[in-house]
């Protein structure tokens, strides 16, 4: 199964409410809410039901409320090279 | 709000996760508004930003998303900060030219909190003072030139404290041989600086930022010396106080430090709060050379004055002469630039009464 984790040329800042986030040399995307979340959970490999769990019992919401948000953030932060897929 | 409300946000802001907050501190609009229109030296708006996450700061929701937007935007230009950062060393590395990582990212990274609490304007990297114009000339492919010709150029690589290099984004790289001038600034050996440093990670980069002990003088001498200074070179100290200990500081003197400069510049950042037990305990046992403090009470205001003090201070008639030579007869680009004649500017160099922008330390 596939497994996610952020980028390590990654530079980025990071608060609850916000990821700014940058692969040279493309410019920095902002990205508003709980991608911070998300990326703290990246810093090693993660498949996206380990991430989904992850974020679960952190927040307290259902995995099956979650999974379709997270999947598409990966999706959204993938061609940026922001996250890359580890097999 | 009232102008003491305002002083206590500020307050607490600057010492944040430094000092402990008895309560959080419920923050209106207005006040919220002041502290976004506050200058980006003050460093106020990530804090307020940090504080709001910490709930230790209570606003509407309004404000809170108002500082949230803020606060991105300044991320967001310290990281395209960084990258241009990550472009210049790799640039000095291959030129052969040394550098240390000044202030911003490295600040930020090793010494604040949360490098997300610490916002930055431009890039500051110090190259050996030998190496200015070499290193000048390897980022120029880089889309970098400077923001106004030097005064000479052979008088800047051998006088300046450094040049400011704009690219055609619009960010600055300010490109230093010296941490200050004058008197103070100059007898430091800067060959120490490039003797030890502390590494730095970007992405995959590892840069090298100055060490410890030498970001804490630097703080101070910027306070000191710097003419600008606010919140953000307060908390500066406060921080670099708490990891760097008064004899590692007091080692350093060897090499030209001056105990009166750190001793003006930890008195004014922690005159309220903040500041370790061993630092307040070296304030009252230490003890200044006069002359020093001589040079930190009377520091020259005007371009003229600076300029003579400099002079004052090199060695051998050789160099004073070369010192005043470029100084008195600079280059047309650069009087072009500054739209003034040579009469004009020589008027100026001649002039004793005080004019703004007296500078002293990056």
């Amino acid at each position: 199964m596939s497994a996610y984790r952020r980028s390590p040329r990654a530079v980025w800042r990071a608060s609850k409410g916000m990821l700014v986030a940058a692969v040279p040399p493309n410019p920095p995307t902002r990205i508003a809410g709980s991608a911070a979340l998300v990326w703290s959970q990246l810093a090693e490999p993660v498949t996206l039901d380990e991430l989904v769990d992850r974020l679960a019992r952190r927040t307290g919401v259902l995995p099956e409320a979650l999974r379709s948000d997270v999947a598409a953030l990966l999706a959204q932060l993938q061609p940026l090279g922001l996250v890359e897929v580890v097999r | 709000m009232s102008a003491s409300r305002t002083v206590e946000l500020v307050s607490r802001l600057t010492t944040l996760d430094i000092h402990d907050w008895s309560e959080p501190m419920e923050v209106g609009p207005t006040e919220v508004a002041e502290v976004l229109a506050s200058a980006t030296h003050e460093g106020l708006v990530c804090l307020l930003g940090a504080a709001i996450d910490r709930s230790l700061v209570l606003v509407d929701d309004r404000s809170a998303e108002m500082v949230l937007h803020a606060w991105t935007e300044l991320m967001a230009r310290s990281v395209q900060l960084d990258l241009l950062l990550l472009e210049v060393s790799e640039r000095l590395a291959a030129a052969g030219v040394a550098s240390r990582v000044l202030k911003g990212v490295a600040v930020a990274s090793l010494d604040e909190r949360d490098a997300a609490w610490r916002s930055y304007n431009d890039v500051d990297v110090l190259v050996p003072s030998g190496c200015l114009l070499a290193a000048a000339d390897a980022l120029a492919p880089l889309g970098l030139h400077p923001a106004t010709p030097p005064l000479r150029r052979g008088w800047a690589g051998r006088y300046a404290k450094g040049l400011t290099l704009l690219h055609e984004s619009g960010a600055q790289v300010d490109l230093h041989r010296l941490l200050a001038t004058g008197p103070l600034g100059t007898r430091v050996r800067s060959e120490c600086l490039f003797e030890r440093g502390r590494p730095l990670r970007v992405g995959t980069v590892t840069l090298t930022a100055l060490a410890d002990e030498h970001r804490f003088l630097h703080a101070c001498y910027h306070a000191a010396l710097g003419g600008i200074r606010g919140a953000r070179h307060r908390r500066d100290i406060l921080l670099l106080a708490s990891t760097v200990a008064p004899d590692v500081v007091m080692a350093q003197i060897v090499d030209g430090w001056s105990p009166a400069v750190v001793r003006s510049a930890v008195r004014w950042a922690g005159a309220d709060e903040g500041l370790p037990a061993a630092w307040a305990q070296w304030l009252a046992d230490v003890e200044c050379d006069p002359a020093d403090d001589e040079l930190l009470t009377h520091r020259p205001a005007t371009f003229g004055e600076r300029s003579l003090v400099e002079l004052r201070s090199l060695h051998g008639p050789v160099e004073r002469l070369r010192f005043a030579a470029g100084l008195a007869w600079p280059s047309r680009s650069h009087l072009r630039s500054r739209d003034l004649g040579r009469l004009q500017y020589l008027r100026r160099l001649g002039r004793l009464r005080p004019s703004s922008g007296s500078a002293g330390s990056s």
